[in-house]
């Protein structure tokens, strides 16, 4: 019969083995390390952050485009737009014709593809959302995934699945040690305008103050005499257009095919919710954050495992605020 | 002015209203009053175009107007004061104002109606910056009112204007409506204070089951026995 304490000392160690079984080939080590390594970095100030920080604004504040075109029509008209990424591979493919075939610079093809895709959804609202706009939810994401799928094959065969790429050599710049991409900084630039231009519509004019009444209370619109339908439409056509501009602005920096949008779109759905369905501030603060998430978790995660937080983060989002950070404060 | 006629309507298969008649002329007040669920909201919803009535015609000043969508309702002059008011309650007040006029006209004389109203309403000028849906109940109902009136209506339409306010305010509401109806504007109202509304009212309707079932004057009606049992709880 073995004593008590010696009993107790082999309890303890079924327990501990049991407890560490996990980390065997390290399997936890593999996901503390980075977090360590980036505290790490933290307390030593390592310029890297730095670095690290500029890309990720750079690329947090394009997201941020993505995601508004897709809140606005949210916000307005309660139709999830799946199209919303196929939009952007339209605009993407918009500023690399005009630049390759016309020899119209890139930047001057950005307000093309934001115009060519107003009009696109406008179209697509007219023909598959208006008609079954007062249909349940389900309705309007399975016809605006069915648009995705018609687009997307239709780029594939008129410009093969093959990627392309717009011919712009902006280079770089250096400012304090921070290493700056030229093409990245001026898609940023470009989206920070268009937000604050989007901003300014929406609140000044009263245009923009019908379009937010309307996503307020779309009964109170119809009471007071919006012209709904209307607004509808041109809800579509912008948030079409944004997603022209924001599709047009990444081409600037970034090759692209047919099937580019899928991976936006699904950030962008992060954002929305991670920000507040409908809510302009809640796009922006967060488009910065699952560009931080990607870059910092790019470079101290290994391969896609940033992809996996921002997905958790996503979860988390819903189980403990869904009505996301910005929720329900001024559309 | 108004004039409804065989009107049915309801939400999907439930059928509201079975078949309703009444009528507006211009320049009165007319009272609808009758118990919960007896179909007052429907037919004011149906009216102004945001239910569609299945059967029968809905005219206004000689034009059909039930087919009409509710923008080219209003368009038309005729706005309502929803019962549950409707408000843009995350936009601010002077927004919720602004909103109200839509009509060429309506946006025309939107400055002076503007402050006419802030003159009306007192509480709407200090508040003029607040979110509509932090304010208390009166000053939404008021709000309600107030944007109703930036639309510049020939027919007012009041769905219960004075529910859940303290009596003080009720007293208000109704003299903003005397107010207005002296002014010129047509009103056509339902309430649940159905004894001040009578005494206002040049002529009232009883509705019970989605039907009219009575209607006369509105002191004839304060003086039925049916209208005084069933309605005035005496």
């Amino acid at each position: 019969m073995p004593t008590i304490p010696e009993r107790r000392n082999r309890m303890r160690h079924l327990v501990t083995s049991v407890a560490a079984a996990p980390l065997q080939g390290g399997g936890l080590d593999r996901f503390i390390d980075p977090f360590a390594q980036f505290l790490t970095d933290i307390a030593n100030m390592e310029p890297v952050l730095l670095q690290l920080l500029a890309f990720g604004l750079l690329l947090g504040g394009v997201y941020a485009l993505t995601a508004l075109g897709l809140t606005m029509i949210f916000g307005v008209m309660d139709v999830i737009n799946f199209a919303h990424g196929v939009f952007l591979v339209v605009g993407m493919y918009t500023v690399w014709l005009v630049s390759t075939t016309l020899g119209i610079s890139p930047f001057i093809g950005i307000p093309i593809a934001a115009v060519v895709l107003f009009a696109l959804g406008i179209g697509v609202h007219i023909l598959t959302v208006e008609p079954i706009i007062e249909a349940p939810q389900q309705n309007q994401l399975i016809a605006t995934l069915g648009v995705l799928l018609i687009i997307q094959s239709a780029i594939e065969i008129i410009f093969t699945p093959d990627p392309q790429q717009v011919e712009l050599s902006l280079g770089s710049v250096q400012v304090g040690g921070v290493f700056i991409p030229l093409g990245q900084f001026y898609a940023l630039l470009i989206a920070l305008g268009t937000m604050l231009g989007v901003r300014a519509f929406l609140n000044r004019t009263d245009l923009g103050r019908k379009i937010r009444g309307t996503a307020d209370n779309r009964d109170g619109a119809r009471y007071v005499g919006i012209n709904v339908p209307q607004i509808n439409y041109l809800t579509f056509g912008i948030g079409a257009a944004l997603a022209g501009v924001a599709g047009g602005s990444i081409a600037l920096f970034q090759r692209f095919d047919p099937f580019t949008g899928e991976a936006y779109l699904i950030n962008a759905f992060v954002i929305v919710i991670l920000g507040g369905l409908g809510s302009f501030p809640g796009a922006f603060v967060g488009g910065l954050i699952v560009g931080m998430i990607q870059v910092f978790g790019g470079y101290y995660l290994p391969g896609t495992t940033s992809q996996v937080l921002i997905f958790l983060l996503f979860i988390g989002t819903l189980l403990v605020k869904p009505e996301g950070l910005f929720g329900g404060a001024e559309a | 002015m108004l004039e409804l006629e065989g009107v049915r309507a309801g939400y999907d298969e439930i059928e509201v209203l079975h078949g309703v008649d009444m009528h507006v002329d211009e320049g009165e007040i007319v009272a609808l009053i009758g118990s919960n669920g007896a179909g007052k909201t429907t037919t004011m919803r149906t009216i102004c175009g945001i239910l569609s009535p299945s059967h029968g015609r809905i005219t206004y000043r000689g034009e059909e107007i039930h087919t009409k969508p509710s923008h080219e309702i209003v368009e038309r002059g005729i706005v309502q004061v929803p019962e549950n008011r409707d408000l843009f309650t995350n936009m601010t007040v002077m927004n919720n104002l602004l909103l109200g006029a839509q009509t060429d006209e309506a946006i025309a004389n939107r400055e002076e109606n503007l402050a006419e109203m802030l003159d009306l309403f007192p509480r709407l000028e200090e508040r003029k910056k607040q979110r509509a849906g932090t304010m208390s109940g009166g000053e939404q109902q008021m709000l309600t009112l107030a944007r109703a009136l930036m639309g510049e209506p020939d027919l007012l339409i009041l769905d219960e204007p004075s529910i859940g306010l303290a009596p003080h305010l009720v007293q208000e509401v109704f003299d903003v409506v005397e107010e207005i109806h002296q002014q010129g504007v047509t009103v056509l109202m339902v309430e649940q204070n159905v004894q001040q509304t009578l005494q206002l009212a040049d002529r009232g309707y009883v509705m019970e089951n989605g039907r009219i079932t009575m209607s006369a004057s509105g002191s004839a009606l304060l003086e039925d026995d049916s209208v005084v049992e069933a309605y005035l709880g005496v």
